[in-house]
């Protein structure tokens, strides 16, 4: 079931209904259901792999916590080979098998394994990370083994963030799933405004958006110079509500119900460097990234040398995890270059900026360091979005050319542009209230600003929100970026 | 606060937000052939020929690029008739305009249906390109407070198809327990075909072969069409569209002849039960009568010859002749 979907909006206040009309001891029950009923609307069959995946971790983190020495390795070995398994065979062999065929043939070698013709369940990256953290904090201590099946099975299937995340820890939703949650008006509000303003980002900004970057991504011998640009950066904005919208809409209907989930963004395009930019990113992603991978490999605390070798892996991997192609592994290598890049230069660039005396004027100094970094990342998007490396080298090859052209309507162009603009205000406005309230959510001051004003303010806020998303809503139906992942 | 008051004053501003949007709604833009139709009832015109390509297409070989309706106006010159045609119109989308008719009061003498068999398929009814939910939508409900609410509803996504990609391309093709394969697989197989015959096999398998029920979706919507004008003084003709019969069975042999034959008697057999005559015309022509050859699928696209023949046999099997 998608989230921008008639289905949801009658789906979620009978799930939270009856989840507060219930007796607390079947409440979990309840919620894991309505979850297995949202997961099956997409391909009912593929839940059996997700029973797969949870039967799996659940039997290995109940070994290792009660295995001794290298038992617990092992166990922990056979959950992680498993559920990478899982993930390999439906994301990752046709890729693999693609290569090797390409390289046999160039090395003139018989080569005849056949691709599988497997559709990729939706979200299989989310919970399959998810899973996997689960044992690897139970290996480590960090977290006891979940003894009830159903609180483990929720976990991992949870609805709001089943298909898409944010990617929850151990640590943090099992002991939520194992507290008593009473109606409170105040959480479910909360969490309305926040779907409302998920819905705003993903119907209103990102699909509006979406129109003019699937036509000139999808024609682009058509395009050139300032309409590869244009797309460009307009794909940043969608890219970013698309995602931030679906996290928006997946933290609030967590709250309706009285979950905590971790927060996805953190005003990604404010940030002055890279490694800001990987702070405030698709933090659940990034952090898990840092939990799991790098700091296994060595972290910080290691030699100049295999630490460029972490940083390097950190973000191939990271690439390879969006999507089963070229261009994410090169967008993820990039990353990886930028980060360490910035690194190497620091002292460098920090004389420079001394000595063209930029860091007299700490506003503009802010201003300039964000538009790099927001430049540089707008340039990784291109790999990201582009069908193949073909694409981007003619992206990248076009982009001085031909900047007469525009590739959109005027009003198109104007319509979108205040689009980010309103969106940019709203994220001001966020970033400057942030520093007296804190916040889980991306919108949390905002909305708790707004909770502060009189009532007419407050409802006719809402009540425009809701008819902005109504009439000025894509109706093209345009799935959410990250489903494909 | 409660729970209940919560939801009441939840329901408190869901009204107040649905208030304003039949102020502020966007206004829809209408399909063509709904301002054509109320411009013809308005004028007075009695017979409305609703139909999709099977009525309009024309053979590049014809001598003239008459179409069928336009034979028809011709054998039938004092009458007021006017067709309605859109590629892809069905039943379902029939059944929409014959709800429009009626409320707004309009008396059309006739309203005629094609019935394209090929449209019945998995193939069409499966097809998410092929549902029209947000048309039938406009039509049901123009100049009422409901189309008020079709930007909301397009918005999150109420006229997408019941069914997806997967679904439709993992459906499966069978007629007797037998399996032909699926939609995917015998389109794929279509693509790849090394000789035209192969391909045009697979081509009708997917557009031909599968079993009506009385429950099947467009029979309900033919039905509903029906009773939606019983006692109205609007008369319905149904037709079902001639079939290339000869190249079908020679292709696929006994399995298609009894397939197309056992469809017919039941749609006949269901519209005979509500007291309508169908006419059949399914295997009236032969090959030659069908011009698909040139656009390289099967389809029910008729030449001159066919076409004139359906115009004929519309005239002479109704009285559309009688009727001004």
């Amino acid at each position: 079931m998608s989230f921008n979907s008639i289905q949801f909006i009658i789906f979620l206040p009978i799930a939270a209904t009856v989840f507060f009309l219930l007796p607390y001891r079947f409440r979990n029950l309840w919620l894991l259901l309505v979850s297995c009923y949202f997961y099956m609307i997409f391909v009912p069959v593929y839940i059996l792999i997700l029973f797969l995946l949870i039967c799996i971790d659940y039997v290995m983190g109940r070994l290792i916590e009660r295995g001794r020495g290298t038992q617990r390795k092992i166990y922990l070995l056979v959950s992680i080979v498993s559920t990478c398994a899982i993930l390999f065979v439906f994301k990752y062999f046709n890729f693999f098998n693609a290569n090797l065929s390409h390289l046999a043939l160039f090395l003139h070698w018989n080569y005849s394994i056949k691709d599988l013709s497997l559709i990729l369940p939706l979200g299989l990256s989310f919970h399959t990370f998810q899973s996997l953290g689960y044992c690897i904090d139970v290996y480590r201590g960090q977290w006891k083994a979940e003894k009830n099946f159903i609180v483990y099975a929720l976990y991992v299937m949870f609805f709001p963030q089943l298909v898409s995340g944010p990617i929850e820890r151990a640590g943090h939703l099992l002991p939520q799933l194992h507290a008593k949650h009473d109606f409170n008006y105040q959480r479910v509000v909360d969490g309305l405004k926040l779907i409302m303003w998920g819905f705003f980002q993903k119907v209103v900004i990102a699909d509006r958006l979406s129109l003019s970057v699937n036509q000139i991504y999808g024609h682009l011998p058509q395009y050139q110079g300032l309409s590869l640009l244009v797309a460009t950066v307009f794909f940043a904005f969608q890219i970013f509500c698309d995602f931030s919208g679906y996290s928006d809409i997946a933290i609030g209907s967590a709250k309706i119900f009285g979950f905590d989930l971790v927060r996805n963004f953190n005003q990604p395009y404010f940030a002055v460097s890279i490694v800001e930019f990987w702070r405030r990113w698709h933090i659940s992603l990034s952090t898990w990234f840092r939990d799991y991978v790098y700091i296994p490999l060595g972290g910080n605390r290691t030699s100049k040398l295999r630490w460029t070798f972490s940083i390097v892996i950190t973000f191939l991997i990271s690439g390879l995890w969006h999507g089963a192609n070229w261009t994410f592994l090169g967008w993820g290598a990039l990353h990886g270059f930028y980060y360490l890049f910035s690194k190497w230069t620091k002292g460098v660039r920090e004389h420079f900026v001394r000595w063209i005396r930029l860091d007299r004027h700490v506003i503009f100094h802010q201003f300039v360091k964000t538009l790099i970094t927001f430049c540089l990342v707008c340039f990784a998007w291109i790999f990201f979005r582009a069908n193949n490396f073909q694409d981007v080298i003619y992206i990248i090859t076009h982009l001085t050319a031909g900047w007469g052209y525009l590739g959109m309507s005027k009003p198109e162009f104007a319509g979108s542009i205040l689009l980010i603009m309103f969106l940019l205000s709203i994220h001001t406005l966020e970033h400057n209230l942030s520093a007296r309230i804190a916040s889980q959510s991306s919108m949390g001051n905002t909305i708790y600003a707004i909770s502060q004003k009189p009532v007419i303010f407050r409802w006719a806020v809402y009540v425009l929100m809701t008819l902005a998303i109504f009439n000025f809503g894509v109706m093209e139906n345009i799935p959410f970026i990250y489903f494909q992942f | 606060m409660t729970l209940r008051n919560f939801i009441l004053k939840l329901l408190l501003f869901i009204l107040i937000v649905l208030g304003f949007q039949v102020i502020v709604a966007r206004p829809v833009e209408y399909p063509r052939e709904l301002i054509i139709l109320d411009k013809v009832l308005q004028n007075g015109f009695s017979i409305i020929y609703f139909g999709d390509s099977t009525i309009t297409s024309t053979s590049k070989n014809d001598p003239t690029t008459q179409t069928t309706p336009e034979i028809l106006w011709r054998m039938l010159p004092k009458s007021k008739l006017w067709a309605i045609t859109h590629p892809s119109l069905s039943l379902d989308v029939y059944d929409a305009y014959a709800q429009y008719i009626l409320r707004k009061g309009y008396h059309p003498k006739f309203l005629i249906f094609p019935i394209n068999l090929r449209s019945f398929s998995p193939v069409w009814v499966s097809n998410p390109n092929m549902q029209f939910k947000s048309e039938g939508f406009i039509i049901r409900y123009k100049d009422t407070i409901w189309l008020k609410f079709y930007h909301p509803l397009g918005v999150f996504k109420y006229f997408e198809p019941p069914v997806s990609k997967y679904v439709f391309d993992n459906t499966k093709i069978s007629y007797k327990g037998k399996t032909y394969g699926y939609i995917k697989e015998l389109n794929d197989q279509v693509k790849r075909a090394m000789n035209d015959e192969t391909r045009l096999k697979k081509q009708f398998i997917l557009d031909y072969l599968y079993t009506l029920t009385p429950h099947y979706g467009k029979i309900q919507s033919m039905l509903r069409l029906v009773d939606r004008l019983k006692n109205t003084g609007i008369d319905p003709i149904f037709y079902i569209t001639p079939v290339d019969f000869q190249s079908g069975s020679s292709l696929i042999g006994d399995d298609f002849t009894q397939t197309i034959s056992a469809n017919t008697r039941l749609i006949k057999s269901l519209l005979a039960e509500r007291s309508i005559d169908v006419l059949d015309f399914s295997a009236s022509l032969p090959a030659e009568a069908f011009m698909w050859r040139e656009e390289g699928y099967p389809n029910e696209h008729l030449n001159l010859l066919g076409r004139y023949f359906l115009a004929k046999s519309l005239v002479e099997g109704t009285n559309l002749n009688n009727y001004r």
